[in-house]
Order: C-alpha cells, then structure tokens, then sequence
C-alpha cells in the first residue's frame, strides 16, 4: 500500500485511491462539488485542485490517485487562491438567492463560499437570467441558475438509474443543466439526484419549503418499504402548525452504506415516510368503541384468557414480517408461556410487488428473513398464514391475534364469525376495525427502537425517531402487557433486552451489540 | 416515418465503419452532418433521435451534440447563413463593428432569420480564421478581413443573385 503525506502528515492507502478519499482518512476535506464516491470521476469543477510535489500545475485531488512518497499540500497560498479563483467563476452568475433557496444551510457552496471565498462579486455586466422553479419530474424541481454544472445528476441518471433523462446542454455560460427532449425525470430512482446535487440548483417536490435543515434532527435508522432496508436517515421537527403537538418526519434520505444500498434509495421508499401520519391507529378499540387501553385489555383477559387456558391448541398467533425481531421474540415468548404452538408470521400472506434487480425487493417487509431465522415460518404442526386462515374460518380456533396482516374484509368477517375472540394490533387502523374483538394501535418503525435482518441477512438497527402516536406502542410492549393481563407475566425487557435474548446462541450474531457506537452520522459525500 | 432514407442509412453505415467497434458514438458528429444536409439544414427532435437510435446512444448524449456545436442549427436556417465570430481575437481587429453592420443591414438578431427567407444570422465563437479577422462564414465561405463597409457589400451581392 503507497505511503504519502497530505499537509505533512503521512496517510497509507490502497494503490488506486484518490487524493480526496486518501485525504479523508486523515479528516481533511479536500473542496470538491463535482466528485461522488458513487460516480464515475468527471474532473470538471476545478475545486479539489491540489499541490502534488515535482508536479508544475495544481492538480485536482478527485483525478488523482495516490503514489508512493508522494508529498500533497492542500493549504499553501497557491491552493488557496486556486480555490477562491474557482468559487468566484462558480457564482459569477449564480443568482444569490439563498434566502428563499430550500438548499440553504446545506449547500456546498454556501459553505465554500465562507471557507474559501468571501468576496465581493468583481462581476460589472449583469448576471445570466435562465429559468427558475421547473418541475422536471413528479419529485424533482429544477432551477437552472442556481447549478453549477458539476454533472452529478447527469451522471446518476446515466451510471446508476442509467434512464438517461438529463444532460448539459447548450455551451459557455448559457450552458445549463435541462431534460433531453421528450423526457421526464420518472424514474424510481428519481430522488437522489437531489441529494446529489451541491446546490439549490435540484429540490424535492415533496420537501420544498416545508422547513429549514437546521431546524430538523436526524436519526440514523433503516428504510421499512422492503426486504434491502436501506440505510437512512430520517429528519423529524416540531411542527408548530400540526394538531399532533409533537414530532413528525419531514424526509427521508439515503445514508452511505457501500454493503446495502450504496448511496441511494428508491422513490417508493423516500417518500414512505408519510405512512407516519396517514391513517393511523391511534386508540384501542372493543368491538370497534374507543376504550382506554387497560379497559381494552382486561375485557380481552376475561374473554381470551378462559378459552386459551383450556384449550391452548385452539389459539392462534399471526405475526408478521413487518415487526422487529424483538417484537416478534416478545410474542414468540408469549406463545411459549401460554402453551400455544401456533406462532407463525405469515409469510404467504405478505405484500409482495416486483424486484427491479438493484435494490427494490420484490418482499415489500422489512423482516420476512429476521421472522424466518427466528422460526417462526411453517413448520411441522404449525400452519402457514393461508392454512392458518383456511383453517380458522372452518372453527379450528377459538382466539385468534392478528398482528399487522391487511387481510380482506371478506376474510376477516369469515375470520370474526368461526372464532370466539378475534385481537388485532395494526399501524394502520383497519377499515373493519369494529369486527375485531379488541383491536390495539402498534407504534410505527419510526417511533420505535429495534432490529430488522434485510434480505442479505443483515441485522440492522431500526432507531427510534418520533414518539409513538396516539395511546399506540411497540408490539413488544403490547406482548408485555399483554401477558401481565392473560396471567403470564413476561419479563419487562427493553427492545436491547430482547435483542440480547434472542441473539443469545446464535453464534453467528456473538458478540453482536444493540447500540453500535452512536448512531453513525452520515457521512458527506 | 424515420428521417433516414435508404441512401442516407447507407451513408451513415459507412461512416460508422471509420470507428473501432464499440466506440459507434464517436460518429455522432459526421451523421448529424450528413443528415442536416439532407434534410433542409436543420435538425429536428426527429432527427436526433433518429441518430441516437441508429447509434445505440442516448437522445440526451445527442442533444448534447447539437446544442454545443454553432454548426448544427434546431431550427430553420435562412438561405444564406451568416456566422459571425465573436471571439478574443476578431474582437481586437474590430468584430463588433462588422456584428453591428450586419445586423443593421439584415435587420435581425443572433438566431433569427430575415422576413424573406433570405439570411440568418449568428455570431459564434472561433472560426480557426484568426489571422484574417475580423471574420464570418456564409455557408462553406469564410470572408475575412472584413470591415462594415465590406460585410455589408457582400450581403449586397449575395441579395442580389437571389439563390445560393
Ligand atoms: S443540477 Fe445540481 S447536480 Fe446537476 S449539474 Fe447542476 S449543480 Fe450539479
Ligand atoms: S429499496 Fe426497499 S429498503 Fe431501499 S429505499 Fe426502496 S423500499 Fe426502502
Ligand atoms: S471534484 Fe475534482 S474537479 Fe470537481
Ligand atoms: S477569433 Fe475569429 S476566427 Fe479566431
């Protein structure tokens, strides 16, 4: 591995790696706009430019990969002025308009402009006017004076979406950013070229001016729309104008994780985050009526607990890929105290759509492998989702725990009708919740702290970002109180408790730890 | 129906032969000649697709082509096309000047095409010509040396002959 030294600190790296990355691992951000570890190096920003020794000209950083003894400097005067020189031919005719730019206090050039710039514009004619506010696709809004035509979005759409809808057209300082004729950003990838972009210059349709970035807490935690679970990351706020009075998600964005998802997301699962607020089960129900939740519990005691005792053959769990494996230990172990072998997670029942061969899995839950690794598929004397229904329909079962299931209203009456006690826990309340015996409101991913293991087989760290809404909880906690009230009390553990029990002789998850580090900021690219 | 005429997708084969296999976007530039040529001097959506179909490339890489290049024109052209050129060293031999008394004698701006079809007008960037300058070129015709004087006496003429 080549030895070098960047600003008289010596760095090993591997053969290949370029200045910007070399210098990095040391925490020294070389400047660059056009540069994306995820892209293919385009080297037409000039910002990066470097002091290489034996080199007569500045060098940019992003195009040069490192060599053996080679001395770096990236803060002599001769790169500081380069720099400067750059940002100045870089706004000469950007319009300023930060103040009612949703970029503004994550812009790169903002930032450069105080690090590297800080000078008054030397410009005398007037600025070039190009066009402002364009939608471009059903996500993305485009202003093209704000660009600086560093080509990230261009590349994405040719290298990773690879639809080929954007390109740099036009030449000189009219040159702009713009669809190729007849196209429109629609892809499903189509978001990320937003975070890609160093400037105001490409917006989210769905974010736009719905809050400054300063304002807004990041949780680092794990994308739920499907089987790859993305890393993201997710910002939340007060909103002063909500009626909730509390917390909600403002956006979710992808964060670098070279084993999962690089650094993207899918459309789908950027604008997930909204699933927080629609149609959420908020309030216990009995037989459809608002109830406290101890009034709800009790009555499902007095009804469930008699049948189960007598009969632990004729109850039945109906768990999902949707829980965290903590959640779906916590009722495994649940089942094991009240003597109920039917615990299965209904995999045959699941949501399923179409898998594009990059990220989006065709399993749209987040945990079908975590509930299959934990045994909770069909096995010998447990039934699958659909034979558990067939046969629960025909009155094989007198208590019956939905958890997370949309099942048919047609189904479920069926359902109701053939069983005596028939308990529901959904995120989202159901449109026959009234057919349920009780039904109880589950905490959303978001508001809750877990793991989830993605189609890989990666046990990722689901991070709680928001209070559960509503008298809802985690449907571990439901396990818990669940049990107290059935007369199995179960051990009080929290989501780190649950995930130490059921790691616990799974020797390929030793030494796993609940809390990595803290949660990892994401990293800037 | 496609731009491309049997004779023309011969021409455009042979043209794409000249590269190396896998490289056929290089030919991007000598078909959209070949084709605005043949096509009444300008190029339409129809066209760039076209080639970007026939090349395997896509329409953005294409239109990257046309809206870089002052030599392909996107819409339609006078019969006479004055290119004017702009650049550093035309304009210390005095281009503004010669800009100024073509524009007045055909009384239009950058792009735009006189009333009758007759001229078109555009001021670009180095014509390679430097050492005559100030310059412009009228169709395969660089004139050099020009002055006000000069630019407007050739438009003259050329008005005169009516066709090309
Ligand atoms: S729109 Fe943004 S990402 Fe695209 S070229 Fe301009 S600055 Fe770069
Ligand atoms: S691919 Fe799946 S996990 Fe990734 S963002 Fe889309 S829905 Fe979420
Ligand atoms: S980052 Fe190196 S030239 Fe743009
Ligand atoms: S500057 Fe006019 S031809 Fe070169």
């Amino acid at each position: 591995m080549p030895k070098l030294s960047i600003d008289g600190r010596e760095v090993e790296v591997p053969a290949g790696t370029n200045l910007i990355e070399a210098a990095r691992l040391l925490d020294l951000e070389i400047p660059h706009f056009c540069y994306h570890p995820g892209l293919s190096v385009a080297g037409n920003c000039r910002m990066c430019l470097v002091e290489v020794e034996k080199a007569p000209k500045l060098q940019i950083a992003c195009n040069t990969a490192v060599a053996e003894g080679m001395v770096v400097r990236t803060d002599s005067d001769k790169v500081k002025k380069a720099r400067a020189g750059v940002m100045e031919f870089l706004l000469l005719n950007h319009p300023i308009d930060c103040p009612i730019c949703d970029c503004a206090g994550e812009c790169y050039l903002q930032d450069y402009y105080m690090e590297h710039d800080l000078k008054a514009s030397r410009l005398e004619e007037g600025k070039n006017k190009k066009e402002k506010a364009q939608p471009i696709g059903p996500h993305v809004m485009l202003d093209k004076e704000r660009c600086v035509l560093c080509s990230r979005c261009v590349r994405f759409t040719d290298e990773v979406s690879k639809t080929h809808e954007l390109g740099i057209f036009g030449r000189g300082s009219t040159e702009e950013i713009a669809l190729a004729p007849g196209k429109t950003l629609d892809n499903p990838y189509s978001g990320c070229v937003v975070d890609l972009c160093p400037v105001g210059a490409l917006t989210d349709r769905d974010f736009r001016f719905k809050s400054r970035p300063w304002f807004l807490k990041e949780t680092a935690t794990i994308c739920g729309g499907c089987a790859m679970g993305c890393s993201v990351v997710l910002d939340t706020n007060t909103n002063p104008y909500n009626k909730v009075g509390q917390d909600r998600a403002y956006r979710l964005f992808p964060r670098e994780n070279r084993e999962v998802n690089g650094w993207w997301m899918c459309d789908e699962g950027r604008y997930s985050h909204h699933s927080v607020d629609r149609g959420r089960s908020q309030g216990p129900r009995l037989r459809g009526k608002g109830v406290p939740a101890d009034f709800a519990l009790a009555r499902l005691a007095a009804e469930a607990a008699p049948l189960v005792k007598a009969h632990p053959g004729r109850a039945a769990f109906l768990l999902s890929p949707r829980l965290t494996n903590e959640s779906l230990f916590a009722f495994r172990r649940l089942a094991e105290s009240l003597g109920v072998a039917q615990v299965e997670f209904g995999d045959d029942l699941k949501a399923e759509g179409r898998a594009d061969g990059f990220l989006i899995q065709a399993d749209r839950n987040p945990n079908s492998r975590g509930a299959r690794e934990l045994g909770l598929g069909p096995r010998p004397g447990v039934l699958g989702g659909r034979d558990l229904l067939k046969a629960a329909q025909g009155g094989a079962f007198d208590v019956v725990f939905v958890l997370e299931h949309a099942l048919d209203p047609a189904a479920l009456k069926a359902l109701a009708a053939a069983t005596k006690v028939l308990a529901g826990f959904h995120v989202q309340e159901p449109v026959e919740a009234g057919i349920y015996t009780v039904h109880l409101p589950l905490a959303h991913a978001f508001e809750q702290d877990g793991t989830f293991t993605n189609v890989q087989g990666r046990v990722q760290r689901n991070r709680k970002a928001l209070e559960p809404l509503g008298d809802s909880l985690p449907a571990y906690a439901w396990a818990q109180r669940l049990g107290a009230a059935l007369g199995v009390p179960q051990a009080p553990d929290g989501p780190e408790a649950l995930f130490r029990a059921w790691t616990q002789g799974r020797p390929e998850l030793a030494g796993a730890v609940f809390e990595p580090l803290a949660a990892a900021a994401p990293a800037a690219a | 129906m496609s731009p491309i005429t049997p004779e023309l997708k011969a021409r455009f084969e042979k043209i794409v032969a000249r590269y190396p296999k896998g490289q056929e976007q290089s030919a991007v530039i000598p078909l959209l000649h070949a084709l605005q040529e043949s096509g009444g001097g300008h190029l339409t959506t129809e066209h760039q697709q076209a080639v970007a179909d026939f090349l395997g490339v896509p329409m953005s890489k294409v239109h990257e082509v046309t809206t870089f290049y002052t030599m392909f024109s996107l819409k339609p052209r006078g019969r006479h096309h004055i290119s004017v050129c702009r650049t550093l060293p035309c304009a210390l031999c005095g281009c503004g000047d010669v800009a100024k008394a073509v524009r007045e004698r055909l009384g239009v701006g950058p792009g735009e095409v006189t009333a009758d079809g007759m001229f078109s007008y555009e001021e670009v960037e180095c014509l390679a010509q430097c050492h005559l300058g100030p310059v412009f070129q009228i169709g395969d015709t660089v004139y050099g040396d020009l002055t006000a004087d000069k630019a407007k006496a050739v438009i003259d003429g050329l008005a005169k002959q009516g066709g090309r």
